[in-house]
């Protein structure tokens, strides 16, 4: 029983390192634009096709497929602000009208994807054989490859946001947006930025999930309905709050997989999330500005 | 005599089907305080919001330097020396005060040049020091007013628009604050100052302009609106 356990918590914490940075890609396009991207499952699939696609389709070596499918998804991301969702922020009804794009986006792209690859699953090629006993948990090498670069992406995000001066421009922009632009900050740019980037970690994710998984085209749509969970959980918008709600999350999806049966995962959140919302309505991690004049 | 260095003509500007400012003229010379009065929801926000960028007039014309800037962006605005101190201070609440600061050298030349600035602003607001590393949400109104207006000097300011500087502030901290725009002043910056109240520019302000329904009503210095009282109980009630 302890051995299941620790098993199912060490599962728990691959996967929260994966939802980690799905996430933390969404929460910051809220954070920065007020934009709930609903695209952003369907760029996490495009993401795992771009990884798969430069192993079997150009041949090239297996461990390009992250580097590759980030910078792609990256320059897809300039692209959707460009022409989706740029036009349309600040004029009358946009955040109903970047709601309804961005699932139009979202269901083009899987269309997309089912035209060009097809309904079958295919493996992810991002991936290393092998694992290894340590107390009785099967601890893989894909895991640990999973969690290293997610670990890595993470703390690099962390370092880019804290201290760099685009990363301060764009948390300057989250938290007080119009005192943002009188710093001489042109809002344009950082939006732009942040699609990119957002994009770019959505098509990391992808391409971990899915070497635990497969890919098809519509495998995004459930881990985004996760990452919603999460960033609510963590607070929309903070990074640190989702941090910490994926691995919550994480382990949590794991736990009640082992004792109540997958099925019930999604259920048990929604219902944690209800509960979440009914006492804590900045989420649990959020929190309410302090005002003191 | 030179021609000042901010001149406004016949400004219109507004939000949606309203028009709030409705042809407003006046000027600021270097090294002059000018102030703007009025009552709440006459267009002094919106005026500085139409000089920042933020807004676009609709018709009229902003000279800065002698150069038509009312259709600049706002970071070109920035660039060119005018800094917009706005109404609530709209500091980044969840950064350092010291991040704060930083972020008032964002653009490239004043980047350079942010530490000596630093310097600088810490010298005029030594609280902010000792604040250096607090979150701003937790400073007190009067720390937050401050960090504000520190904020705006880290850029290469030649003039300062000041928006409401005594809002919500006890009648203590509001003299330290008027103290310290005073200190501006004297180290010769260009101070556009708004406020709702005569007596707190009274004794800053080198000339006073009185704004009712978008226009202005009344110019003149601040002993001579003092000597008016028609004008102080028609539009001012005091």
């Amino acid at each position: 029983m302890t051995a299941a356990l620790i098993q199912t918590i060490y599962s728990g914490l691959v996967l929260g390192s994966i939802y980690a940075l799905m996430a933390v890609g969404l929460t910051l396009i809220f954070g920065a634009l007020r934009v709930l991207n609903l695209a952003h499952g369907a760029l996490m699939m495009i993401g795992a096709y771009v990884s798969w696609l430069v192993v079997s389709w150009l041949g090239l070596p297996a461990w390009l497929g992250l580097p590759i499918s980030f910078i792609t998804l990256m320059l897809v991301g300039f692209l959707i602000y460009r022409l989706l969702i740029g036009p349309m922020i600040g004029k009358p009804n946009w955040d109903t009208n970047t709601f309804i794009a961005t699932s139009g986006l979202a269901l083009a792209l899987e269309s997309f994807a089912l035209l060009v690859f097809g309904p079958r699953n295919q493996p992810q090629p991002f991936a290393v054989e092998g694992s290894f006993q340590v107390v009785g948990v099967t601890v893989s090498y894909q895991d640990l490859l999973i969690m290293a670069v997610a670990g890595i992406a993470l703390i690099l995000m962390e370092r880019f946001l804290s201290h760099s001066r685009p990363g301060m421009a764009i948390r300057a922009t989250a938290q007080q947006p119009d005192a943002a632009q009188l710093m001489g900050i042109r809002q344009d740019h950082i939006f732009l930025l942040v699609l990119g980037l957002s994009s770019g970690l959505a098509a990391m994710s992808g391409v971990l999930l899915s070497s635990i998984f497969f890919i098809a085209p519509t495998f995004g749509f459930h881990p985004m309905l996760k990452s919603f969970i999460i960033c609510i959980f963590g607070g929309l918008g903070n990074i640190r709050g989702t941090l910490y709600a994926a691995f919550i999350v994480g382990i949590t999806e794991a736990l009640v997989s082992l004792f109540l049966g997958v099925r019930y995962a999604l259920p048990v959140m929604f219902g944690l999330i209800i509960v979440v919302l009914i006492f804590r309505p900045a989420g649990l991690f959020g929190q309410r500005e302090v005002v003191r004049l | 005599m030179s021609a000042p260095l901010l001149s406004l003509q016949n400004l219109h500007a507004g939000y949606d089907d309203t028009l709030v400012l409705r042809g407003i003229s006046l000027d600021v010379a270097d090294g002059q305080v000018i102030a703007v009065l009025g009552p709440n929801g006459h267009g002094k926000t919106t005026l500085l919001r139409t000089i920042s960028g933020l807004l676009r007039p609709r018709e009229g014309t902003i000279l800065f330097d002698d150069q038509a800037i009312e259709r600049w962006r706002v970071d070109r605005i920035v660039a060119a020396g005018i800094v917009h101190i706005p109404q609530g201070d709209l500091v980044f609440p969840q950064m350092t005060v010291k991040e704060n600061l930083y972020l008032g050298a964002y653009l490239a030349d004043a980047h350079k040049r942010r530490d000596a600035q630093l310097e600088h602003v810490y010298r005029l607001f030594p609280r902010l020091k000792e604040r250096e590393k607090q979150i701003a949400s937790t400073l007190s109104g009067g720390e937050r007013r401050m960090l504000a207006i520190g904020r705006g000097l880290m850029s290469r300011a030649r003039l300062l628009m000041i928006d409401e500087p005594s809002l919500g502030l006890a009648p203590l901290i509001t003299e330290e604050i008027y103290d310290n725009i005073r200190a501006l002043k004297q180290e010769g910056y260009a101070i556009l100052l708004v406020e709702e109240n005569p007596e707190r520019v009274a004794d800053t302000a080198d000339h006073i302009h009185l704004i009712d329904h978008g226009n202005v009503v009344w110019n003149g210095s601040a002993q001579e609106l003092g000597a008016n009282t028609s004008i102080l109980t028609t539009y001012l009630g005091v």
